[in-house]
């Protein structure tokens, strides 16, 4: 296999030999294996992923194709129809140039010899261990569905300024989906753990977190309209704010004006007890890799700080537009589950690892302090929230009622809703120390005030 | 191609593989992007990959690759079937449906490829329609996409069956986004048809992206719906996304087979009111083209519902056997490196002969759900709950339609929903989109739905509480 880095040097090179001023390429090569499973193996899969993009300019002209191949001749289209491209672009007024310098964080625990070197067996063994967990908490319990997938991803970026970078990156996900009762009256549940890092796959408590659950979901009731208090699960509350931040945090949303947060740094938009910070090069986090997709390095910024606007997530076309360094956080894919490889597309700004600051509760002990309301383990259709308006809007696939400080009956179906805007000013700010993510969006347990519940 | 499908597939055959497939697909990518007069990005790109799919034991082993060269592409066969081998005594016991080979090629008929039209001449369209949806200054965003995809697949089966298929789409999509008393608000809206670019020539996006700015603003400026479960209208794009997520997900076969779905056992029950019938359909004007899935089988009209009761699941081969049914050539890929799972084709609802005012008339407090900026929904297929999200609507009073009201996120349950339609109106529209999809299991797929304006007694509508 042709190394990625060499490649991405020659296709900048070629790309200058055919008449670009500047030229950058982007190459990824991804070995993905996967096995399905129900209650057996259904499965397994194996992919091997290559390609490169080109992105050149001519004046303030730029051009972008890409191409599923290393291959001289394809790397040659891909110039030669970027090339192209870039003469029938118009001029963009805000182009400066490529990046002129790039840089390399030291982070830890992103790449996982184990998950690169682990074998077919390994992959079997892990998922034995999901189906034998869920059988022995109940044999009435059954998988409807499940993957164990492990990803190794390597990235190589150059430029014709002269500047090369390369870095790999391992990802691994174990999912199951879980049922119980009959056919009249059922219970599901899911549960995910995503990780750099093999040996913090949970395997096992997810297949019996699922699996309790999915008995408790059997008896299921729908609850009538009304307000209530609300404590959310550390993922599902990820998921919250993954919805309605990472789109409008960015200085490109920013820039053009479709980002509530507009004009709005240094002003207070929360309350004082909630701080919001991209951590760029969290230990082992899903997002953290050594540079982002421009060649920056990933770091630290602050995004809302003790309620105060601090920032925005910057590349390094809007970051240079405002004349400032980037933020480190151009990426060429949207979230860590995309359905097209990174190369394919060109850079935009978008969080690393989203962290909604930890407090010092545990959750039961929220659970306890909200004495009646609803506590939120699953939901659907959260991400059609608009984060613009602040609309927020869920419904409810999984969940318990809270009676008395305790959980009681598992509820479903009803749309939890409320205004984001409104929630960050004092209506989340009881929150627990147990972050836990949606993708690479981390939260804790959260306690949200005064939700719209429209049930029967 | 053909002889290299052939020969992988032989390959796996002689390493011990009791049926084999090899599809080989070549996608073509455009996405052009204009926000706020000026041209955001062009984004082009070509994707050429092989993927085996081998029956070793009780599972499948699959394989792909987009390095096309015979020797690795060897090595990926055996790199499969070793692989399944090691699942072997965890391994289900897949069986297949019979099908009768086919051979077959079916083409898109295009009069003009996308991919022949000058970038410039293409920029211009996106930057013009760009800039004619800066319909005010209350307009603080716009957006405008051309979408492009050319999507050739070759399948070849060990059985014989030798399927090409050749779909170009086409596209335009706007977003707004409106401010006005300290609010913001967007709508998102698209365009698309299985063609050439004569359907971009053949449309007038300034007006296209003008009318959404003007949707932006008057939504921005109206009040949220009550929250609560009352009657509604919905319009034939969003009847389309109700039925797709209401019903379609819950009618795919290897979530039946696996009985999480709450349909799982009620096929010849009566699910829906008897006034509805809905078919899933690979070839029907205005949805996304499926003349054959991506095992090689005849993608027809399948019925789903047929005057209320349930008569058929979307079904593959494997899931065919374990349901004791016939396959409908529902087993899709999101492309080579995917597994084909169940998936939706078209969904849509047969229409009745009411007109518009005779479904709004009887209804004292309800809404008119509208599809226009919508986008999307999701369901929880065991639990049975749905959720989609409409765009700007309308409130219903005593019969009349009165203000806009904001689009808000609407949720049902499967099994009780469909049963309280209670009129089909006579109108028909399908639809389809070159940029978005339907997600399952980590896969996007092509889909296309429609039907009639509908009246169900009783949908819940996420607002605020009185």
């Amino acid at each position: 296999m042709t190394e990625i880095l060499p490649t991405a040097e020659a296709a900048v090179k070629l790309a200058l030999k055919k008449g670009f001023d500047e030229a950058e390429a982007f190459s990824t090569k991804i070995t993905r294996r996967e096995i399905i499973y129900r209650n057996q193996i259904e499965a397994t899969k194996t992919n091997a992923i290559a390609g490169l993009s080109v992105r050149g300019v001519i004046g303030k002209r730029v051009g972008f194709f890409s191409v599923s191949s290393l291959d001289r001749k394809d790397i040659e289209r891909a110039v030669e129809e970027s090339l192209k491209i870039a003469k029938a672009s118009s001029e963009d007024p805000d182009w400066k140039s490529l990046p002129r310098k790039y840089g390399k964080a030291s982070v830890e625990k992103v790449a996982d010899k184990k998950i690169e070197q682990a074998t077919a067996k390994d992959l079997v063994e892990e998922v034995r261990l999901a189906i034998s967990t869920v059988r022995d908490v109940d044999p009435s319990v059954s998988i409807t569905r499940g993957f164990l997938s492990t990803n190794v991803l390597s990235n190589a970026i150059a430029n014709s300024h002269g500047c090369k970078l390369e870095r790999k990156e391992t990802l691994a996900a174990m999912w199951v989906a879980v049922k119980a009762g009959t056919s009249d009256r059922k219970g599901v549940s899911h549960e995910i753990s995503v990780s750099r890092l093999w040996k913090r796959l949970k395997t096992k408590q997810i297949a019996r977190a699922a699996s309790e659950r999915a008995l408790k979901m059997v008896h299921a009731i729908q609850i009538p309209n009304g307000k209530m208090n609300t404590v959310w699960r550390n993922d599902a509350f990820a998921g919250i704010i993954d919805a309605m931040l990472t789109r409008t945090i960015t200085a490109d949303a920013v820039q053009k004006n479709r980002s509530p947060w507009v004009g709005k740094i240094g002003q207070p938009v929360a309350s004082e007890a909630v701080t919001i910070i991209d951590e760029g090069k969290m230990v082992a986090g899903n997002g953290t890799r050594q540079f982002d997709d421009d060649g920056s390095s990933q770091k630290r910024t602050p995004v809302i700080e003790k309620g105060i606007l601090r920032g925005f997530l910057y590349d390094n076309y809007t970051a240079s537009k405002e004349n400032r360094p980037s933020t480190g956080n151009a990426h060429r894919d949207v979230g860590i589950f995309t359905s097209q490889p990174n190369y394919m597309k060109t850079p935009s700004p978008y969080p690393n690892n989203l962290v909604v600051n930890p407090s010092n509760a545990t959750a039961d002990e929220l659970i306890q302090e909200t004495r009646n309301g609803l506590y939120v383990v699953e939901t659907i259709g959260e991400w059609l929230s608009n984060p613009i308006s602040g609309e927020l809007s869920a419904t409810l696939s999984s969940g318990f009622l809270i009676e008395n400080g305790e959980l009681t009956r598992a509820v479903k179906g009803v749309i939890l809703s409320s205004n984001f805007f409104d929630m960050l000013k004092g209506k989340m700010d009881l929150r627990a120390s147990d972050l836990d993510s949606a993708g690479a969006t981390y939260a804790p347990t959260t306690q949200v005030l005064d939700m719209t519940v429209a049930g029967e | 191609m053909e002889d290299l499908l052939k020969n992988l597939v032989n390959r796996a055959l002689d390493l011990g593989a009791r049926y084999a497939d090899a599809r080989f697909q070549d996608l073509r990518q455009t996405l052009i992007m204009a926000e706020n007069g000026s041209l955001r990005s062009y984004e082009s790109d070509r994707s050429t990959g092989i993927g085996i799919r081998v029956l070793v034991g009780g599972a499948w082993g699959i394989a792909s690759s987009t390095v096309l060269k015979k020797a690795d592409l060897r090595r990926k066969v055996s790199e499969a079937i070793r692989m399944a081998k090691a699942a072997k005594k965890l391994s289900t016991s897949i069986q297949l449906a019979k099908v009768k080979p086919v051979e077959a090629s079916v083409e898109v008929p295009v009069k003009r490829n996308p991919d022949d039209v000058p970038p410039d001449v293409k920029v211009k369209v996106v930057l013009e329609a760009n800039k004619a949806a800066v319909t005010g200054a209350d307009i603080k965003n716009s957006s405008s996409r051309l979408g492009f995809l050319h999507d050739v697949r070759m399948f070849l089966s060990s059985e014989g069956t030798k399927v090409k298929t050749d779909i170009t789409t086409s596209g335009f999509s706007q977003l707004s986004v409106a401010a006005a008393n300290g609010s913001m608000e967007r709508v998102p809206e698209q365009r698309s048809q299985c063609a050439g670019y004569e359907f971009i020539e053949g449309g007038d996006w300034n007006a296209f992206a003008a009318e959404v700015s003007q949707l932006a603003s008057k939504v921005v400026v109206a009040p949220m719906p009550p929250a609560g479960t009352y009657p509604a209208v919905l319009d034939p794009e969003l009847i389309g996304l109700f039925l797709h997520e209401a019903l379609g997900h819950a009618s795919e076969g290897d979530l039946v087979a696996t009985k999480e779905s709450v349909l799982e056992g009620r096929l010849g029950d009566s699910i829906a009111s008897e006034i509805v019938t809905v078919f899933d359909d690979g070839n029907i004007a205005g949805g996304y083209v499926v003349p054959f899935d991506d095992e090689g089988v005849p993608k027809t009209k399948t019925t789903v519902i047929e005057k209320g009761r349930l008569r058929s699941f979307l079904l593959s081969r494997d899931t065919a056997i374990e349901l004791g049914l016939e396959p409908t050539g529902n087993a899709r890929a999101q492309n080579f490196e995917h597994k084909p799972i169940v998936r939706m084709t078209n969904m849509y609802m047969q229409p009745g002969d009411l007109s518009f005012e005779e479904l709004v008339k009887d209804i004292e407090y309800g809404f008119y759900v509208r599809g226009r900026g919508s986008l999307g929904g999701q369901v929880d297929v065991g639990g049975g709950t749905f959720t989609f999200r409409a765009g700007p609507s309308y409130l219903i009073e005593k019969g009349e339609l009165k203000h806009m009201v904001r689009a808000v996120n609407f949720a049902g349950k499967v099994l009780e929903t469909l049963k309280t339609i209670e009129a089909v109106g006579k109108d028909f529209t399908v639809t389809t989109s070159v940029f978005g999809g339907c997600g399952k299991d980590g896969q996007l797929a092509k889909v296309g739905d429609g039907g009639p304006h509908v009246r169900l007694g009783k949908l819940t509508i996420g607002g605020r509480a009185n």
